[in-house]
């Protein structure tokens, strides 16, 4: 894969900001990194272009700088948490990306979860990889320390090749095996030279510091994995456990590796665990879109004997009168027209009783017209396909219940209205009167299943 | 009774609608015909008689559409469209939201437009007379333009004239039968005085052109609230605008009470699921004969209306509840301010999974939560997140679901299946999801797997109940 083409999104207050899109899933994944960033130095990197790499091996991905460094606008103040949050809203409109994964780093965590309460509905899930707060406070003893001595060094040795290492360390804040790679080292500096100057890293670094949104973390929805490294420290792994008990039902994942495996040799466990939660979540989605309803069928009786008698012109007529009667019907007893068959309707009904009752007036409301309906009901779990909800109408809908209900509906007789015995279970005490009709088979659905005619 | 007080309500084209409010129960709208003034329709004993036997149970609207009567002249034609604003300020006006539309004479068209344009305002429609159609094959019935001609020019030259308050009666009647109103010589004189009080001639012809330019067909079939179309069982005269060809053209032979009939029919197949009521009484004016029993006829429909619109209210849902363990132990060994802090805690985890599952809340009790659900597997789901989240806390929660018919009720929930999936709720062992075997058949096919708890009896439900308990799920 070559590196993306970048591209700029505008925000809402007039900045470019810079923007890359790759890899091909179901899923979107936009990475919120932390601190600074150069979205095409990044891919020098080469652990991380090849982490990078693999995401896109299972998911589209949308990578940015925020504003203030790398490719996007620059300006003398370091952004917080709230402009951040229109940047990445701006990625995402200009992406196309109306709903993602964000996968936060760092404080780009923070963000994650900021952004996940504000837009719930623009967040499929969240991968919370970082600190809920940065400083050190007496009620959250894992936070770093005063680090303005560290800060005063970096800008002292700010892309300075020959100080890549100490660079390194100060950045990591630890030692780790892949500072010994000079190539590393190199990159990192060559990054920070092109990402910010040494007076904006600083501001960055305040910034970084005044993150807190512990008191945000209670209102993510989202589904929420939090990884933890299998070589963690103490702090960190005390610090992930606040977090999994503040987002509700937040899942934790053990990789192999260390913090910061994005961009560290050996990050494919990283990346598996991201990409295996996704696919749960993924999994857990197409289960929330199914509702229960009752779907109706109707089919008008004889209706090619019919049309041969009257001739096309008045068939038609008589037809879309029998339209609109179902139609008006169907909206009387606050059904959704899924779709008309040609000579029938399929709806679903949040009700069943009503679904019933609609079904006996459209065969009263056609009888005028000379025609005779037979009608089926059944209620299931249906799954919706596009569209919010049946009562959004338009959708499709899919699933058993509905091959069941066409069965049904197939098998009543000429103003006869069939139901199933789920239909008449659920409607008890509703003064709708069953009659049996025994047990049958119903094509392609498995067992028995006992039918009743409906009356009024 | 005495004359209601008028009240006047603007229209959103600044035209001042006279309107009287009268009685209380569901709101019914009152229009009427071609012409009409609401306080010299009360100079008829059976109007008045009529009003007042609606008012026991309804709470009457009744009102001057735009160019006639209390209500503003217009100098343009007064069109159906726009006349069903005058409807829409009269309901804003009395601050009701949905009412019964009632219309008879010519006003059967505006009320069968205004049902069809606004659904949401309408509770239903009750017609008396024919819609305004035109001549058709299969509606001969309908007026041809040449009658239409004869009988504008000739009402024009009488109008509001007393000597000729009989012809216009008959002419807009079309009933000359011996016992009809029109040999009711007060009658006959409250008519002309109402004429010239509704309108001028010149008003009357507007009138009369937007009627016979319009035709009503298409508009019926699209209404889809409750219709009723009223009929006298021995309906002497015909109705309105048939009335017209009739009283013009003797030689074309009607029978009334049999083209009543066929016209009342005709009407009500052309509504979608309209129901044809026979009322008692012969005259052509509705109240004009058996009032009281008519009136009844009309409550009796919006009654039951009513009563079938409270059925429309129920929904099928699932129901769940929750309920932390062993609340009062803990809120004692916490503390007052520390308890407080935990419950906020709780219901902050509880609407963050209520909400990730699309769950509806209905009401918290505190340590508890009542919410809706229209998918039953996410209804369980969300009770095993609930109850894992909340572990981290150091809190059990206990829970049940339930699926069946709910009522609304505003913002809360009702029926039995309430009461059930309550029951179910406080059988559940602490962390544990409890459902009745109606959830546990319908989720067939998720993936969430049962252990069947035995057969409970529950309190206030009749029959018992099996009960399932939803295994845990792999953590992974």
């Amino acid at each position: 894969m070559d590196m993306p083409q970048t591209r700029w999104a505008e925000t809402v207050d007039g900045l470019d900001i810079a923007y890359q899109v790759f890899g091909e899933g179901e899923v979107t994944i936009v990475f919120i990194t932390s601190w600074i960033s150069h979205l095409e130095i990044d891919w020098e990197f080469p652990h991380y272009s090849a982490f990078l790499r693999q995401l896109a091996s299972f998911a589209r991905v949308v990578l940015f700088d925020k504003r203030g460094t790398g490719m996007s606008d620059r300006f003398s103040r370091a952004p917080d948490l709230e402009a951040r949050m229109d940047d990445l809203r701006a990625v995402m409109d200009a992406s196309g990306t109306e709903r993602a994964a964000l996968l936060g780093l760092s404080d780009g965590a923070a963000l994650a979860a900021l952004f996940a309460a504000t837009h719930p509905d623009r967040t499929l899930a969240v991968i919370f990889d970082g600190e809920a707060r940065t400083a050190w406070a007496p009620d959250y003893p894992w936070g770093e320390p005063d680090d303005s001595e560290a800060t005063r060094r970096l800008q002292e040795i700010w892309g300075d090749e020959e100080h890549a290492a100490e660079f390194g360390r100060l950045v990591y804040g630890a030692d780790l095996p892949d500072l010994e790679d000079p190539e590393f080292c190199r990159v990192w500096a060559k990054e920070a030279r092109f990402a910010a100057t040494p007076k904006s890293m600083a501001a960055f670094n305040d910034v970084y510091r005044e993150t807190d949104v512990r008191d945000i973390l209670p209102l993510v929805q989202a589904p929420t994995l939090i990884p933890t490294p299998s070589e963690g420290d103490e702090d960190a792994r005390a610090s992930d456990a606040y977090v999994a008990e503040r987002i509700a039902g937040a899942r934790t994942a053990v990789y192999r590796g260390r913090y910061g495996a994005a961009y560290l040799k050996g990050s494919e466990d990283y990346a598996r665990i991201i990409e295996r939660f996704l696919a749960s979540v993924t999994q857990e989605e197409t289960e929330l879109d199914r509702v229960l309803a009752t779907v109706l069928f109707t089919d008008v009786v004889g209706s090619t004997q019919k049309a041969a008698e009257l001739g096309d012109a008045r068939w038609k007529g008589l037809l879309d009168r029998h339209d609109a009667v179902s139609r008006a019907l169907i909206a009387r007893y606050r059904g959704s027209e899924v779709k008309a068959t040609g000579d029938g309707f399929l709806a679903t009904f949040d009700g069943p009783a009503r679904a019933v009752r609609c079904a006996h007036s459209i065969r009263e409301g056609v009888r005028p017209l000379g025609l005779e309906v037979r009608a089926g009901c059944h209620t299931g779990e249906i799954k919706l396909m596009g569209g919010d909800s049946p009562a959004a109408g338009g959708a499709d809908v899919g699933g058993i219940a509905v091959h069941i209900g066409a069965r049904v509906a197939a098998l009543a007789g000429p103003s006869e209205v069939l139901v199933s015995s789920t239909v008449k279970d659920l409607v008890a005490g509703s003064g709708l009167v069953f009659t049996d009709r025994g047990e049958h088979q119903l094509k392609g659905v498995p067992g028995p299943w006992h039918l009743y005619s409906a009356d009024r | 009774m005495d004359v209601p007080q008028a009240r006047w309500a603007k229209t959103p084209d600044g035209l001042y609608i006279a309107y009287q409010d009268v009685g209380s129960g569901p709101a019914l709208v009152l229009v009427n015909g071609m012409y009409s003034h609401i306080e010299v329709y009360w100079e008829w004993p059976q109007f008045a008689r009529f009003v007042e036997r609606l008012a026991t149970s309804l709470r009457v609207l009744h009102l001057d559409r735009r160019g006639t009567g209390m209500s503003d002249r217009v100098t343009d034609d007064p069109t159906l469209e726009r006349s069903l604003d005058d409807v829409s300020a009269v309901l804003a006006a009395a601050g009701v939201e949905r009412a019964a539309i009632y219309g008879w004479g010519e006003a059967v068209s505006l009320a069968a437009l205004f049902a069809a344009t606004y659904p949401e305002k309408t509770l239903a429609v009750l017609l008396d007379g024919d819609l305004r159609l035109k001549w058709a094959p299969d509606y001969p019935w309908g007026t041809k333009p040449d009658e239409e001609e004869a009988f504008v020019n000739r009402l024009f030259e009488i109008w509001g004239q007393d000597e000729h308050a009989l012809e216009i009666g008959q002419l807009t009647c079309g009933d000359r039968s011996e016992d009809g109103p029109w040999h009711d010589e007060a009658f006959v004189r409250v008519h002309a005085r109402l004429a010239r009080f509704a309108t001028t001639p010149g008003g009357f012809l507007a009138f009369t052109r937007t009627e016979y330019e319009t035709d009503a067909r298409e508009v019926a079939r699209t209404i889809h609230v409750p219709a009723a179309v009223l009929v006298k069982e021995g309906a002497a005269a015909a109705p309105s605008w048939l009335g017209y060809g009739a009283a013009l053209d003797p030689a074309r032979d009607w029978s009334p009470a049999r083209t009543s009939r066929a016209v009342a029919e005709y009407n009500a197949s052309l509504i979608p699921g309209a129901r044809l009521v026979t009322v008692p009484g012969a005259a052509a004016i509705p109240f004009f004969d058996q009032e009281e029993t008519y009136a009844d006829a009309m409550i009796a429909f919006v009654k039951s209306v009513q009563h079938e619109e409270a059925a429309l209210d129920r929904m099928l849902a699932t129901v769940l509840f929750t309920d932390i363990v062993g609340s009062t132990d803990k809120a004692c060994e916490l503390g007052d301010r520390r308890w407080t802090e935990l419950l906020e805690r709780h219901s902050q985890v509880t609407r963050a999974m209520l909400a990730r599952y699309r769950g509806i809340e209905v009401n918290t009790t505190g340590d508890g939560f009542l919410a809706t659900f229209d998918g039953p597997a996410r209804a369980v789901k969300c009770a095993q997140a609930i109850c894992e989240a909340v572990r981290p806390l150091g809190l059990e929660v206990r829970a049940g679901c339930h699926t069946g018919e709910i009522e609304l009720l505003g913002a809360d929930v009702g029926g039995i299946a309430v009461h059930i999936g309550a029951r179910v709720a406080a059988l559940a062992e602490p962390s544990e999801v409890l459902v009745s075997s109606t959830v546990k058949d319908l989720v067939a096919g998720s993936g969430l797997i049962f252990e069947h708890r035995g057969e409970h009896a529950l309190k206030g439900v009749p029959e018992p109940w099996h009960l399932y308990a939803v295994a845990q799920r792999d953590p992974t």
